[in-house]
């Protein structure tokens, strides 16, 4: 009965259970570097509206 | 009840009590907004209970993927596949952070508001709205070639282009409490 929980998924112990061990329930990383084209287009365009306002440097 | 000594180790109980016990005082902890607490019961709640009980996971769930949410980390496929209820609720906010779109995570907390009133979540989900004005500023700034030096104009047109219509005031806000928050590492420098 113990069996049958996430915990002895986590432990690859039960039968069914992910081979690679370790847990597939959660995403750490998720950040990903690529862009897509449509954002960076739109970002300019923002930019071009709006030059030459605002003095700030971060 | 943590403070009582005159009662059995926790780990005496059947498993099945000590999961309930432990959903009960994460829950107590998520309403009294201690978090971290909260997130740690619930794990524990959600990984000893047993997968026949669906319904109870899907009660565990419903709070613990939103506390895992606001510590960054996204509740995967495979977990969402198996609670198909939760995904309705939860997938719309999450889709939106990953692709830092403001103004479907908007849209999202328009359409559930209720439901995550009802469920007391609707504070919490709010708060994940930082995570995806994260990843619009992460956009930005890789777009910059990852520079060290950035005009808040580039964050304040990575916020419009998202969905949100602020003017650059409320943007600099916006910048200042994501530093403050640990979002972003840096400062925010104004010269003549």
């Amino acid at each position: 009965d113990d069996a049958q929980t996430d915990l002895a998924h986590l432990g690859g112990t039960a039968p069914g259970a992910a081979k690679s061990g370790g847990d597939k329930l959660w995403e750490d990383n998720w950040d990903d570097d690529d862009i897509e084209e449509e954002f960076s287009t739109q970002l300019r365009s923002e930019l071009a509206k709006t030059n030459g306002s605002g003095v700030m440097e971060h | 009840l943590e403070n009582t000594n005159d009662i059995p180790e926790l780990a005496d109980y059947p498993r099945a009590h000590q999961v309930t016990y432990r959903y009960y005082i994460g829950m107590l902890a998520f309403l009294d907004e201690e978090f971290s607490k909260a997130e740690q019961e619930l794990t524990l709640a959600f990984y000893q209970c047993t997968t026949k009980a669906h319904k109870n996971q899907t009660r565990i769930l419903t709070y613990l993927i939103p506390l895992r949410i606001l510590r960054g980390h996204l509740p995967s496929q495979d977990l969402l596949g198996r609670f198909p209820i939760l995904a309705d609720l939860f997938l719309p906010f999450i889709s939106a952070i990953r692709v830092g779109d403001l103004a479907a995570f908007d849209s999202a907390l328009a359409a559930r508001e209720a439901k995550l009133i009802d469920l007391n979540l609707l504070l919490t989900i709010e708060k994940a709205c930082e995570l995806c004005m994260r990843v619009v500023s992460r956009r930005v700034w890789l777009l910059e070639k990852k520079s060290t030096r950035m005009h808040l104009r580039l964050f304040h047109a990575g916020l419009l282009v998202s969905g949100w219509d602020v003017d650059v005031e409320e943007a600099e806000c916006l910048v200042a409490n994501m530093i403050y928050k640990g979002f972003i590492r840096g400062y925010i420098s104004h010269e003549k």
